[in-house]
This record gives structure tokens, sequence and C-alpha cells, in this order.
């Protein structure tokens, strides 16, 4: 399997927080949702992958090729969109464009400015006269437009409203057709990320939690709503984490089928990204 | 590194601002050098074209750089941040090539215009001009890299007013005679010393701007 990004043992150490010797391996063709809450290390592990900040790690490849010796060459193929603009804001998308041209050896102006056509963006107009959503679109205007194989979206879609955020996912959608084309992306709106994501990374405190495909979680995981003595007949493996009630507990399941060989009548509710991650960061573990 | 002197070209003259600096600074000068007409004016204004156009280049990229946080995007792209300082390095040298030329052809309309001065000794304090920029340059860059813009800057006025005050000083105590007679011969020593401390400025901002972005 080819894979777009592969992490060995990566660590990054800050005063007072650390990735903690994070693994994990994106596929070619596929779309990765990095999620956890603020200050749990996704934009940490965004720059130490990108080689933005300086971190160890026994490999961190991109495209075949290890960032510590060819990130040059790697990052002619990689496009990394942000939160907000990093251009000048009295620059024009057109100016935009031609600085680009003498960053990237494959940029394609006319693809550049095609993109600029159907996202409605005034190639002439001075970006601080934009709107953040036409922002975020010059971004991924900007990123396209050199043919990347791999996107990496720090939180990019935060602060656009969902028609916006529909179009970005639909570009994603369109871009990772391609077998070659890889999507990392880290998001708050986990929404975006049950519409898209063929796998989730989920990072908490600087440690990897888990990595699952979408499916998997949706197979695996599910909700019960239960009482005391339930709960306590539920096998402490299957319990990812809980939710105590006055009358009743909420119980994240990690094993729904062995569940239900068990328990045949229980009722039990999909969980999406959302769920799993407010109970791993709110919940009670098992001890 | 030809998009990150491209963008830095684009911010230092199409941004109205800093282009309307650049503009107001050269008319001043030319303004100056048009009604005043002395052996101390000419040196004065020769060293100013060279120092402050040859080196206020990245004062204008530094402030865009540092207000739209450019930096996080810059190392996305395909470029080490060895090669940024480079650039800005470049771009530094460009710019003193241009206001170089600049000022000789200030200094050739000077000998034209007033015949104050032989052209042997325009051509002296020209030649002194250019050394005394890259030397200039390379401290203040230092000094960017090292502190950021806002105390960059503060180092700056301040690096350009002592070497005011050593103009100033050097002109009252010795003579203005003195330094537009001076042997260019020394030019030879000057002008390598210079080339090297830019040099050796360009490294050790690369060092800084690697640590500083660790």
């Amino acid at each position: 399997m080819k894979y777009a990004i592969e992490v060995r043992n990566l660590t990054k150490h800050y005063k007072g927080f650390a990735l903690d010797d994070i693994s994990f391996q994106l596929p070619s063709g596929t779309v990765m949702g990095l999620i956890g809450e603020n200050g749990a290390g996704k934009s940490t592990l965004i720059n130490s992958i990108l080689g933005i900040t300086d971190s160890e790690s026994e490999l961190t490849s991109m495209l075949g090729l290890d960032m510590k010796t060819h990130s040059k060459e790697v990052k002619e193929d990689i496009a990394v969109i942000f939160n907000d603009s990093h251009y000048d804001t009295n620059l024009t998308p057109a100016i935009i464009g031609k600085i680009l041209s003498k960053v990237y050896k494959n940029w394609d102006a006319a693809l550049f400015t095609e993109y600029l056509q159907r996202f409605s963006l005034p190639e002439k107009k001075k970006i601080r006269k934009l709107s953040t959503g036409m922002k975020v679109k010059l971004e991924f205007a900007a990123a396209l437009s050199h043919h990347p194989k791999l996107l990496i979206l720090d939180e990019s879609t935060s602060g656009l409203d969902p028609v916006f955020r529909d179009e970005i996912l639909e570009i994603l959608r369109e871009f990772t057709e391609n077998e070659d084309h890889a999507v990392l992306m880290s998001s708050h709106i986990t929404s975006d990320l049950d519409k898209i994501a063929d796998y989730i990374a989920y990072l908490h405190n600087g440690k990897m939690q888990f990595i699952k495909t979408y499916d998997e979680m949706q197979n695996d995981y599910g909700i019960i709503t239960c009482g005391q003595e339930l709960f306590d007949s539920l096998s402490r493996d299957d319990i990812a984490a809980y939710r105590k009630e006055p009358y009743s507990y909420h119980v994240l399941i990690r094993n729904r089928a062995k569940l239900r060989q068990v328990f045949q009548d229980i009722p039990v509710e999909n969980a999406s990204v959302e769920d799993i991650m407010l109970f791993y960061v709110k919940g009670e573990k098992v001890k | 590194m030809k998009g990150i002197i491209l963008k830095d070209l684009y911010e230092n003259f199409y941004i109205k601002k800093n282009l309307a600096s650049y503009i107001f600074g050269l008319g001043f000068v030319t303004l100056m050098f048009v009604a005043i007409s002395a052996e101390y004016t000419f040196v004065l204004y020769v060293m100013l074209i060279s120092i402050l156009f040859g080196s206020c280049m990245l004062e204008a990229s530094y402030e865009q750089d540092e207000k739209a946080n450019f930096y996080k995007l810059q190392f996305t792209f395909p470029v080490t941040k060895t090669e940024v300082v480079l650039a800005k390095y470049l771009l530094a040298l460009a710019s003193t090539s241009v206001s170089a030329l600049l000022a000789l052809a200030y200094s050739l309309f000077h000998i034209w215009r007033y015949r104050i001065i032989t052209l042997p000794e325009a051509l002296t304090v020209w030649g002194l001009s250019i050394c005394v920029s890259l030397i200039f340059t390379s401290v203040v860059y230092l000094f960017y890299f090292l502190f950021g813009k806002k105390i960059g800057i503060v180092l700056y006025v301040l690096c350009a007013a002592i070497l005011g005050g050593i103009y100033g000083a050097s002109s009252a105590i010795f003579g203005i005679d003195r330094l537009i007679g001076m042997d260019p011969v020394l030019l030879c020593v000057y002008f390598p010393v210079s080339i090297a401390l830019f040099a050796l400025s360009c490294l050790l901002s690369a060092q800084i701007y690697k640590r500083r972005y660790s």
C-alpha cells in the first residue's frame, strides 16, 4: 500500500506540553480527519510533520520520501491550508498567482484563473476587501493550482458558513477522486468529517488515542443508556468511556458486535465522531 | 527563492504607503541635492542614497510578514529557511546595487552641474558609500533577524543616527577634504571587508532564523 504520510514515533516537547510518540499512516487516495479538543496537539502535529517546527521521529515521510532529506522536493507536491489567510492583505489574488508561479515549479496559471472564476473571486480586488469565506476560497485556489498530491488542512473550514463548507467539501471530494491524492484534515467541525473522512485519528493531550477507518468507527462504537445493574454487568474492556447521569449511565461501547451477542435487546445508538470525541474528553474511564 | 524575492518586491513597491515612503525619501534628497550644493552635502546625500535606500527593503517586508504571519505559510513552500534568509540578502544586494547606480547618477550630475568636486573625488566618495552601505545593511539586517521588527526598527534608526554622528564628528574633527581626498586604494581594502561582513551577517541571520522558527 502507498502511503501519503507515514509517521513513526514522532515526539515534540514544549514547556508544559508534549506530542508523545505519535505514529500513523495515511494511505494514498484517502481522507484522514484529525480530531481533538483545543490544545490537543493537532496543529503541533501538522507543523512537526511539515518541518515548520523541529521534532524528533524515527520516520516522517510524505509521498514516499523522507522529510528529513527530501523536504523541498516533497513540498512541491503538497499544499497546506490554514484557518486564516497568511498573505499580505494589501495584495490581490492576481499578484498571489504571480508570486506562487515563482514558488512552485508546476504552477498552473490557467488552473488558478479557472479556480478564481469558479469561486467568483475578483482577480484585482485586494485580499483585505474579501470576505472570510472568499479568503478561504483563495487559499484553496492557490493551494490546488500547483497540482498537489497531498492536501493538509489545519482547521481551514472553521469560521465558514455551512454553504461555503459544503462547497469546500465538494472540492475535496473531487480532489480525492484521484487515487494518488490524499487529504489530512484537522477540524473541530466533526460533521464535516462525518461527510468525507475515510479515517479518523483522535488526538488527546498530545497522545494519539486511536486511528480507525470511519466505517470501523461506525461499526464498532455505539452508545447505550442503561441503569446501574446493566452497567455493572458490561465487560470493562467494552466500555470506552461513560457519563453518569442522576438515574442512568450513558456508555460509549467500543465493541458493538460483541455486546449484541451478550445483550441482544439493548438499543444501541450510532456514535458520531463528535459523540466519540465528547465521551473521550468529558466522560469517565472505567478502572 | 524567486517567489520570496518577488513577494518582498511587491510588498515594497505595490503597497501604497511603502511606495510613498520611497518616493518621499527620494524626492526629499533630490530637492536638497538641487537646493544645497557643497562638498559636505554632496557626501551626505550620496551616503544617504546608498545607505538608506539600500538597506530598507527588509523593513517593509518584515513588517508585512509579521502582520500576516506569513512565515507559517512560507515554511510550507518548497524553500528552506536558509534560502528564505538568502532571498532577503540577495534582494538587499540588488537594492544596494540600484541605490549605488542612483548615487552614481547623482554624483555625475553634481560634477556636471556644480563642479565643486572632481570626478576621481566623487568616485571615491561613491565607492566608500557602497562599502558603508554594505556594512550598515549587514548590521541592521542582523538586528532584524535577531530582535524582530519592533526592536529592529529602533536599532535601525539608532545605527543611522550613530553613522550620522560619526560622519558629522569626523568631518568636524578631520575636515571634509580628508574624506573626499581619501586614497582610492583604501577602497580595495574596504570593499572586500564590507562584502565579507555582508556574507557573515547572512550566515549568522540564517542560523538565528532557523533557531527562531524551530
